[in-house]
This record gives C-alpha cells, sequence and structure tokens, in this order.
C-alpha cells in the first residue's frame, strides 16, 4: 500500500456508507423525533439503499464480472464488497422493518394512523376499495402473461410487481402485474375511527381474480427489482451530448438487474421462477417483512393531518437587507452568508428573479446540477432571456438520477433564447454559481452568488448549505473565467481567489493540510476542522494521517461514509470524527485551517471524494476574515457542542451518541430556533 | 462607463480583452484566449484553411457574445503582421465580416512595431535608464526587434526575420529536442549579433528590457515588470533542456506550440544576453490590446504619446538623413516653410496632422538621394525611404514620404505614374503635399537660405509669401517661378512672391 499505511487503516467505502445509512435509520427509534417523522427516516433510508445498489452495488457487480481483482483502500476486491454487502445489508432491511412495524404499531395505538390489510377491512372500507380497484385500477392494470410463446417481460427498474401463478384448465404458467405508479401507492380509506390506509398493492393482489377471468390463481407474491442505473456515454462519440444522454436514459431503464426485494410469503416457486429469469448475481435477494418500498411514506407527509407528529412548520428568515430593492446596495457593502434551510433560499431565486427584470442588468450567468421540479429560477432565467438579456446556463446533463429534469430543462431554457451548454467533456459541473453582470452608473458591477448546495428550491428547505454573496471583484473576476472556460475558452490563467477542481483543488488542500504540518512540527498552532459529506479520497486520508501523526489536531464532521479510521496508534489519534443526522440533511461543505492563528475558511462544492476532486468541476472559495467569518464557525461550533443529534466515530468504527454533562444542545434546533 | 472588446488574432491563440472605463484607470473585465494554430494544419504555406477559417468564425462569434454580456457596442478587432502574408486572407477577412459582422485591421510589421514604441514610451520612465544604451528587445512571431535607445534618442534599430513562432515551426517540423534547439537558436543569431555589435561598436550596452509575453509562466514572476539574472535564466534553460518539450507543455499547461515558442523566446533572450554580457533582464509585460483600448479611452493621452512618438520618429529621421549626409540647414528650412503653408492653406487642403507630418519628413528627406546619385536623385530618395525603418512610422506612411520626395524634382506631368494606384482623395492630398514642398524647397533653391523673414497671407485667389531679403534671390525666383504653375493648378489660387529689400526694424 505505500506510505507507511496499511489496508487495516482504512474502512471501505460501501461498508462506511451502509452505516450512515444505519445512523438514518437510528433516527427512526429516537424518541425525540417526532412519530411520522421517524417514519420518514425510514422511507429515506429506503429510497439510499435503492440509489446504492443502482450505482454502487452495479459498479461492483460490473467490476466482478469484468473479473477485476483490484483491492480498495481497505484491502478488499470487489468480490469481498459484494459479499459483505449482501450480509451487512440483510441485517439492515431487518433491522429497517422491525423499526416500521415499531413505529407503526405506537402510530395505531396512539391512535394517529393505522395501515390496514385487505383482510382488516370493514365492509364499508371493502366496498370503497373494491370500487376503487374498478374504476380506477383495473383500467389501468396490464397483465403479462409468461410462457412459451411469451417471454418473461421487462420489469422496471424500482417497480413493484405481483407474480401470479395460474392455472388454466390443465396448464400452469405465470404472469406478472406491476402494480401502477401513475396514482398514489397509499389510499385513505373512510373510517370512523382515525386516519386508516391501505397501500393499492394489497387491493390490486385482492381483486387479482378480475384480471384472470377463467383461471384458478394458484399463488401470488410481490417483488421489486433494482437495475444497474450507470451510464456509459462516450463524449467523445457523441455529436450532441443532450440527445446521446436521452438515448442513455432509455436503455437505464432496462439495466442489469443487481437487487430482488420479495415479500417473505412468496410461494418458493414463484421466487425460484423470478430468479431464474432475472439472472441475479451474488445472492442479491433480500426477503421483506412487510410492503416493499417504504418509499409510499413520503405521501404520509404530504397528508393535510398528522400536525402533532410531524416536526412543527418552520418560516426561514428573510433579511431586509437582501430585499429586491436593497440587495445589490448591501452587496456593495459587505458580504453576505446565508445559511440554508434557517435562512431564506428564496433570497437568491428572488435575485435571479429581480435581475431578470431589471433593465440595468446585462447577463445572467448560472451552473445548474438538480433544480427543483417547478423552479422558480428557471423560469426566471427564461424571462430574463426573453427580456433580451445575455442569459448563460451551464445544465449538467449527467447529474445522477436528474437526467431527464435537466434535458428538459436545457430543452426548455434553449427555446427562450439562453445560451444552454453542458460543460466540458469528461467532467460533470458541480460547482454552484450565479454571477450577474450590470450596468452601473459607477460602471459594470458584477454580483456573485456561490454555494455548497444546489439551486433546488425545494431542497435547500431540507438541506443545510451555504450560500456566499459577494461583489469581490476577483472571486467574480475568477468565476466569469469559469464560465469562460465552461464555455469553451481555453484560458489558462491564474485563479486569483477562486481554487476549482480537478485542476487545482487536490493540490491546494495537500498545500492547506502541509502548512498545517509544518506549523505544528515547528511548535506552531495546527488545526485542521472540516465538515463534508463524505471522506472516501485515499490521498487526502493519508496526508491527514500525516497530519495527525505530527500532532496536528483534525476535527472531521462527515455526514456520511468515511473511510479514516480514528484512534489507529501513532497514526490517527489526533482525530476526531463526527458525524450529524437531523431533520435537515447536513450538507455544507466547510474546510478550516487554523495557520497558527491566521485561520483560512474556504467553503466549497467539493467533499473530499476522488469524484469531486479529479472528475468534477468544483469550487472552493474563501470567506474572508473581516467578512461573515464569524456566522460560518458560529455554524460549525454550534454542530460541535451538540450533544443529542451528534454521533462521534470510535476505533471499533461504531458511531456512539455524543454525550455529556452539559445542557441539551441540538445545533439544527439552535441554528432555527435562534433565527426565530 | 464606456465597455469595449478588444481581440488580437495572433498565429497560435485569438485573445479578447473586455474593459472599462473608469475615472483613472481601465478595468479588465474580461480575459479569454482560445487556442487556434491558425496556420499548423495548412499543406499550403500561409494560407488559412477551410477548417481553421470557420473555427476562427466560431471563436469570434463567441467572443462577440461574450461582449454582448457587458453591453459592448464597440469591438476592436485586429491580428498580427505575420497575418499580412496569408494568402486567402482577403476571403477570411470578408467571411469574419459577413459570419461574425466584424471588421478585422490587419496590422502590418511597421504599425506593429509602432504600437510596440509606444508600449515603451507609455512605460519609458520606468523601464528606461536616462543617459545609458539600452537594447529593447521585441521577440515577435516572425520578427525579432532590436532597439538601442539612449535617453530619448533611437540608437540603433535592426530586425531580423524571424521570431518566436518561426523557430517553434522549424523546432516543431523538425522534430527538435529543447537541447537542440537551443544550439539552433544560438547558431541561428550568432551571425546577427555580430553585425549588430558592428554597428553598436566600442559602446556599451547597459540594459536589456524584453517586451514580455509567455515568459512568466516559465520564470514564475508575477507583475507588469520581473527581473531575471542571467544565472536564473540559464539555470532554468539548463533544466528545460533536460525536459521534452511534452513534459514542458504538460508541467507550465501550456500547449505544444506555446511550449515551444515561449522555450525559443527564452532561448534567444539567454543568447542575446550572453552576447552583450547583460548580467540581468527586465521582462516588460505590456499587451497590444490594453494598449488599443487605452489609446481608444484617452484620446489625449494617444495625442501626447503620438507627439513623444513623434519626437522619436523626427531623431531617426535625422539620424537616417545624416546617414546620407543631407543639408541640415536646408532640410529644416524646407520643413518650416512647408509647415507653414501647410498651416495656412487649411482651408483648401483640409488635411489633418499626419499629412502635415509626412510633408515635414519629406522635407527632411528629399534630397538624401543624391548620396547615391545627383541625377535622378528623387528615384533614389524614394527607394530609400521605401526600403528603410523608421520607429512611429507606417509602411504606409513611408510610401507617402517616399512619394513626395519623388515629386519634389519631376515635373507634373509624370506624376501619374506614381499616384494612378490611389484613390482620388489621396492622389489629390499628395498632389498639394508635392506642391508644398515644391515651392518650399524653390524658395531656398541655392540651399544659401537667404530669407531672413517670411509671411503668408491668403486671399481668395492668391497666397501673398512675403519674404525679406538682402541677398541676390533671383535663382529663387526663378525657381519659384517655375514651381508656381503647378500650385496654382492643384490649389486655385496663385502664388505670389513678394521680396522685400529692407529688414524690419531698419
Amino acid at each position: 500500500m505505500g506510505n507507511n499505511y496499511e489496508y487495516n487503516h482504512f474502512y471501505n467505502r460501501e461498508l462506511s456508507w451502509l452505516e450512515f445509512n444505519q445512523r438514518v435509520l437510528e433516527e427512526v427509534s429516537d424518541s425525540i423525533n417526532p412519530l411520522l417523522e421517524r417514519l420518514k427516516f425510514l422511507a429515506i433510508t429506503s429510497s439510499n439503499l435503492d440509489e446504492f445498489f443502482m450505482v454502487r452495488v452495479a459498479g461492483l457487480i460490473a467490476q466482478y464480472e469484468e473479473g477485476l481483482i483490484k483491492k480498495d483502500i481497505s484491502g478488499l476486491t470487489p468480490e469481498d464488497q459484494l459479499k459483505a454487502i449482501n450480509k451487512r445489508v440483510k441485517k439492515f432491511v431487518q433491522d429497517q422493518y422491525t423499526s416500521y412495524k415499531e413505529v407503526l404499531n405506537t402510530l395505531n395505538k396512539k391512535n394517529h394512523l393505522k395501515i390496514k390489510k385487505y383482510s382488516q377491512l370493514d365492509k364499508k372500507q371493502k366496498i370503497y376499495v373494491d370500487e376503487f380497484y374498478s374504476e380506477t385500477l383495473f383500467p389501468i392494470l396490464t397483465p403479462m402473461g409468461i410462457d412459451v410463446s411469451r417471454p418473461f417481460p421487462h420489469i422496471l427498474t424500482g417497480s413493484l410487481n405481483i407474480v401470479v401463478h395460474l392455472q388454466h384448465e390443465s396448464e400452469k404458467h405465470m404472469s406478472i402485474v406491476q402494480v401502477p405508479r401513475v396514482i398514489n401507492r397509499i389510499i385513505e380509506l373512510p373510517s370512523n375511527s382515525g386516519i386508516e390506509f391501505i397501500l393499492i398493492e394489497e387491493i390490486i393482489k385482492s381483486n387479482l381474480q378480475d384480471l384472470f377471468p377463467g383461471c384458478n390463481i394458484l399463488d401470488t407474491g410481490f417483488f421489486r427489482i433494482t437495475r444497474n442505473a450507470d451510464m456509459i456515454i462516450d463524449e467523445d462519440e457523441a455529436d450532441d451530448l443532450l440527445i446521446e444522454i436521452e438515448k442513455e436514459l432509455q436503455k437505464r431503464k432496462w439495466g442489469e438487474p443487481v437487487r430482488i426485494e420479495y415479500d417473505k410469503d412468496i410461494p418458493k416457486k414463484c421466487l425460484e421462477f423470478l430468479t431464474r429469469n432475472l439472472k441475479i448475481q451474488f445472492s442479491n435477494l433480500y426477503e421483506i417483512d412487510g410492503p416493499l418500498d417504504l418509499t409510499f411514506i413520503f405521501e404520509l407527509m404530504d397528508h393535510d393531518g398528522f400536525k402533532d407528529i410531524k416536526y412543527e412548520k418552520y418560516t426561514p428568515k428573510r433579511y431586509a437587507q437582501l430585499e429586491k430593492n436593497t440587495i445589490y446596495t448591501t452587496l456593495k457593502k459587505e458580504d453576505v452568508i446565508l445559511s440554508h434551510p434557517y435562512d431564506s433560499f428564496d433570497h437568491i431565486s428572488d435575485l435571479i428573479e429581480a435581475a431578470a427584470t431589471d433593465k440595468n442588468v446585462l447577463a445572467i450567468k448560472q451552473t445548474l446540477y438538480r433544480v427543483s421540479g417547478d423552479s422558480p429560477i428557471i423560469s426566471s432565467l427564461i424571462k430574463a432571456a426573453r427580456s433580451n438579456k445575455q442569459v448563460t446556463v451551464m445544465v449538467e446533463l449527467k447529474a445522477r438520477f436528474d437526467e431527464e429534469r435537466n434535458i428538459m430543462w436545457a430543452k426548455e431554457l434553449e427555446k427562450s433564447g439562453c445560451h444552454v451548454i453542458y460543460g466540458i467533456k469528461g467532467l460533470k459541473t458541480h460547482a454552484k454559481c450565479l454571477l450577474i453582470v450590470r450596468r452601473e452608473p459607477s460602471g459594470i458591477k458584477r454580483y456573485l452568488h456561490l454555494g455548497t448546495g444546489n439551486y433546488n428550491n425545494s431542497t435547500a428547505k431540507l438541506y443545510t448549505d451555504l450560500s456566499l454573496l459577494t461583489t469581490n471583484e476577483e472571486l467574480c473576476a475568477d468565476v466569469s473565467n469559469l464560465f469562460n472556460i465552461l464555455t469553451g475558452f481555453s484560458q489558462n490563467r491564474k485563479w486569483k481567489r477562486l481554487i476549482t477542481a480537478p485542476k487545482d483543488m487536490r493540490n491546494e488542500f495537500y498545500r492547506l493540510i502541509d502548512r498545517e504540518i509544518q506549523h505544528t512540527a515547528n511548535g506552531k498552532k495546527g488545526k485542521i476542522i472540516v465538515k463534508i459529506n463524505s471522506l472516501v479520497d485515499e490521498k487526502i486520508i493519508k496526508k491527514l494521517y500525516d497530519a495527525s501523526r505530527v500532532g496536528v489536531e483534525i476535527v472531521l464532521i462527515v455526514r456520511g461514509a468515511c473511510c479514516l479510521k480514528t484512534g489507529i496508534k501513532g497514526i490517527s489519534e489526533n482525530i476526531k470524527v463526527f458525524s450529524l443526522i437531523g431533520r435537515f440533511l447536513e450538507h455544507t461543505r466547510v474546510y478550516h485551517f487554523e495557520n497558527n492563528g491566521d485561520p483560512e475558511l474556504f467553503l466549497s462544492s467539493a467533499d473530499w471524494m476522488s469524484r469531486n476532486l479529479d472528475r468534477r468541476i468544483e469550487t472552493l472559495f474563501p470567506v474572508i476574515k473581516s467578512g461573515p467569518y464569524k456566522k460560518v464557525m458560529e455554524t460549525i461550533d454550534s454542530i460541535l457542542k451538540d450533544n443529542i443529534k451528534l454521533r462521534q466515530l470510535d476505533e471499533k468504527g461504531t458511531y456512539f451518541k455524543v454525550k455529556n454533562d452539559k445542557k441539551n444542545f441540538s445545533s439544527q434546533e439552535y441554528l432555527y430556533g435562534k433565527k426565530q | 462607463m464606456p465597455v469595449i472588446s478588444v481581440i488580437e488574432i495572433s498565429p497560435t491563440s485569438v485573445e479578447m480583452i473586455i474593459c472599462e472605463k473608469s475615472k483613472d484607470k481601465i478595468k479588465i473585465l474580461e480575459n479569454v484566449m482560445e487556442e487556434l494554430n491558425i496556420f499548423l494544419d495548412s499543406e499550403k504555406n500561409n494560407y488559412i484553411s477551410f477548417g481553421k477559417g470557420k473555427k476562427l468564425c466560431n471563436i469570434l462569434n463567441r467572443m462577440r457574445s461574450l461582449s454582448k454580456d457587458y453591453g459592448v457596442k464597440n469591438i476592436l478587432t485586429l491580428t498580427t503582421s505575420s497575418f499580412n502574408s496569408v494568402k486567402n486572407l482577403l476571403f477570411i477577412l470578408d467571411q469574419i465580416k459577413i459570419k461574425v459582422g466584424l471588421e478585422v485591421t490587419v496590422l502590418t510589421t511597421f504599425e506593429k512595431k509602432k504600437l510596440l514604441f509606444k508600449k515603451f514610451l507609455i512605460k519609458k520612465n520606468e523601464i528606461i535608464p536616462p543617459r545609458k544604451n539600452t537594447l529593447l528587445l521585441n521577440i515577435g512571431s516572425a520578427t525579432t526587434d532590436f532597439f538601442i535607445i539612449n535617453g530619448k534618442k533611437l540608437m540603433i534599430n535592426e530586425f531580423i526575420s524571424t521570431g518566436g513562432y518561426k523557430f517553434a515551426e522549424i523546432i516543431n517540423n523538425y522534430e527538435l529536442t529543447p537541447k537542440e534547439s537551443n544550439n539552433f537558436i544560438q547558431e541561428y543569431i550568432e551571425n546577427y549579433l555580430n553585425q549588430i555589435k558592428k554597428e553598436v561598436g566600442r559602446k556599451k550596452i547597459n540594459s536589456l528590457i524584453l517586451l514580455g509575453e509567455s515568459e512568466n509562466i516559465l520564470t514564475k514572476t508575477k507583475g507588469q515588470f520581473s527581473n531575471l539574472s542571467y544565472e536564473k535564466l540559464e539555470e532554468m534553460m539548463e533544466n528545460l533542456n533536460e525536459e521534452s518539450f511534452k513534459n514542458i507543455a504538460q508541467k507550465y499547461s501550456l500547449t505544444p506550440i506555446q511550449a515551444r515558442t515561449t522555450f525559443a523566446r527564452l532561448s534567444l533572450l539567454k543568447y542575446i544576453s550572453a552576447y552583450f554580457e547583460i548580467p540581468a533582464v527586465k521582462i516588460f509585460y505590456y499587451d497590444t490590446k490594453y494598449l488599443m483600448a487605452y489609446e481608444h479611452f484617452y484620446p489625449k493621452e494617444k495625442d501626447l504619446m503620438e507627439k513623444e512618438l513623434w519626437e522619436l520618429t523626427i531623431q531617426a529621421v535625422i539620424d537616417k538623413a545624416n546617414k546620407f549626409s543631407f543639408d541640415k540647414n536646408h532640410s529644416t528650412f524646407v520643413q518650416n516653410v512647408s509647415k507653414n503653408l501647410f498651416d495656412i492653406l487649411k482651408p483648401l487642403h483640409n488635411m489633418d496632422e499626419i499629412e502635415k507630418r509626412h510633408l515635414e519628413l519629406a522635407a527632411f528627406l528629399h534630397d538624401i538621394g543624391k548620396y547615391v546619385n545627383f541625377s535622378s536623385h528623387q528615384n533614389h530618395s524614394q527607394y530609400i525611404i521605401e526600403n528603410s525603418f523608421i520607429p512611429g512610422l507606417t509602411e504606409e506612411d513611408l510610401k507617402v514620404v517616399g512619394r513626395l520626395c519623388y515629386f519634389h524634382n519631376i515635373a507634373a506631368s509624370k506624376y501619374s505614374e506614381n499616384i494612378d494606384n490611389l484613390s482620388g482623395k489621396r492622389q489629390m492630398d499628395i498632389m498639394k503635399l508635392a506642391a508644398i514642398l515644391k515651392l518650399s524647397v524653390a524658395l531656398d533653391r541655392s540651399k544659401r537660405q537667404k530669407v531672413k523673414n517670411i509671411k503668408f497671407e491668403l486671399k481668395d485667389y492668391e497666397i501673398i509669401i512675403d519674404i525679406t531679403t538682402l541677398e541676390d534671390y533671383r535663382i529663387e525666383t526663378i525657381s519659384f517661378d517655375h514651381q508656381k504653375a503647378f500650385f496654382r493648378d492643384v490649389f486655385g489660387i496663385n502664388p505670389v512672391l513678394k521680396i522685400n529689400r529692407r529688414l524690419y526694424g531698419e
């Protein structure tokens, strides 16, 4: 392995990520959380796990099938990893459904809500659902028979299906019924005893006979498959990236299956039939003791009721000095940091909207990675283009699972006259930048927004992120330059303030860590505080070990996967790793280097992952000491003060809740409450 | 505040700045560059291929679009002198005009040098040490210029017809390694340096200033000026010699052709420094695009700079004239009379300062051909002028001055031979300038400056030239009579010579 570090000095990325999902799952059991929110955490784990299989497990299977035996950072081959994942996920799924039953039981006991089986329905309810079946479900159901002349059908990834074993006269055969996705999965029942629901698959299953007249239904079972969702785009060969990605998206629906989930009551014969036809590798068959695909819980969250068992509503704070008529004056005077979701992200959308109709605005340039469904930002950009402003939008078509939406936006924007670009070949543009060029009496003025999160009004209410608003000329010039590079200019100019990946960011991090090493080695003060979503980059971890070895104090707040091991004697004793899972998804990327009392603070769109540092366009931007430095550090300090939701990684790889004698303190509640 | 874009098309790249005039400075809003080795894939020499032409138009269109982001309405687009020899240049310029909507100014070699001098002049107090011989070195893409300046005086100006890009082409075509390239450049340059040394004579060159381009990428220096000791330069070149061009390009984020061009420039710099034993060189970075923007935004400063450059031009012209043993007193007399006539006749010719300057220069140089041969000396004067380089003058300027010198001793009936290819207005201007020059020369036909005082009065149909002299003025009078018909034809007024025999105050 080299550099005096061994495989056992690192955690495997996938297993570490599964531990992150376990931490999310633990929130289901945390009685501090409102009951329905606990259920929601379950839906999050389910959705997380789907993506994990579609991307990470699918990737490992592909490596295994290609015969790759290269070991990862922790010394595991793809085969080893797949086996370990399988074992861990099986345990995880058991925990998931135990939690599901527990919470649902409590909800039921406390008379909040009940999810019923068909057999549990009263007479009135039965009539209701049967009618619902005949009128709504039946017309959209299409059973797919399988026999000698009808091969095994293509099953959509993520779809929930019913396998039906049928007998028609003396012939037996299988049929598959896909549970429709166009209607809600959960149906509210007429009830006199609280709020009650039924899942549509239950209704379909109980009315299956209608679909197979003249047949005898021998057995039935639910199953769901997950397919490889990785796209292979040859950008060198692609004349038009948009068309190429559209084609690939079609193919993705039919990627190789990587997982089958089935309900525990599925008959053996049906299961064998499925595994035989779907050719699942690595026993990626998961028996589920409950409803498959728990993401239906998200639908419950939209229900008007349940106020007592949901988080109380909050209104993000707005600032008078950032309103439409004051924002330009404010930003000319000072830099502003907004801490979302506590501070309203609408300030950013409003800024774009105001720019779109401001006759003095000449141009708007923006990167878009993930945008919300009914994005006001897109509407504003379209409005700006229609008002003959120069609008340049870098739409990242390769943003995983948002490709279709981004293609749609790209087309809309192009149609309205925006200059839409898809970035640099081979690199994903993950940087979050917005630049407004305005003609003012004193000359051209540029207003800049740099963020750690996406321009997504929906997730901005759920994710913690930081926004920097500035008119700093050097940063503005750098971001202009970045847009020029994205639009195809090949200038290799030295950046003034901005650090970008893949060109300079990795080396800049090395330099910053080395400087702390140097300070500490010289008896000065060296300390690193970093808050990120993932820490999986081998070289960075080794640098951090190097720093720890000379005594640099390192505090890492890593929400998700972390391959760094703490507490290794002589290697990582000076490193502490924390993780915070709470109401809001921790998403900020903050890098703080003590520099012997002259600290440097950066925000970034990048994590310490190889993909961020080597394969994406990312930005790392400074928050100057005289600027809103304090506000950012206050956020970090509050996280480290948390003794409710903060967990710490121990030397055995377990995350334990940080407990102390101090008064209970929740960082997210503090930041949210403080803003009330 | 006004905002403009300046685009420069060079053989290896297209660069643009977008700048804004602020109270006391120019603010660069954008500085973009697009690599384009415009000649490299062409099978024919000095030919821009269809593909490269198309790519050039695409780049220019993108630059135009970026300019719109800043509300730019005025885009100045220029090319370097190496484009002058492009065979299909007219077609390319036409395509750019139609497809992009940009008018491209193709700078001639001397126009480029004029800009170069302005760059030095704009910072002369900071870069040129007083009373010391300074070698100003400009390594262009196709030429290398050597100017030796002492204070305000230009002592030597020479150039060789190869530059950084030309060397890079040779290095590329013959697949030379850095070490081989160094040796090649040293041998190539040595003969020229011997020649320059002969001209310099025993005078020592005290300092060397290079007009920088991409050297700072390799020297890792910042700012408008950077000092580079010979030892550091030598050490750097030794290190580069051990690398491949591929490595150099990768290490310093340069394109392959940029790596070779920059290497060639530094190699030249090293040998020239060594040859003249200069312990440290100063590299001065001043962008042509920035200068164009500066001149656009600050026309007054431009005029001042033009004035300073004009002084340098006059110095160089006198120097040139001295080489050909000119009669300084006669020339000065003709210059003064011509200037006065030009000014008083302004309502009749409506020409600008530049034409006046052409006239002045012709006044200095009209007789230099006599150094070659008295007979038909006007032919020799014209030839010498048209084949010289004089700082601050373009090829076009030299052509006009050369023609004026030719006309000063030619019968009016022969004029059409030399001006047929000019536009009507231009033909007329040259005729008028020639008429003034001929009359001025006539007034000192004996070359004894007999006139003590001279006054001009413009009337409706005549110009009265009132002179005071105590000497025999017959030869001048005859000569004046001889020239006045042409003057009358051209200006439509009759020149009248009035001679006063008494000095004022007598």
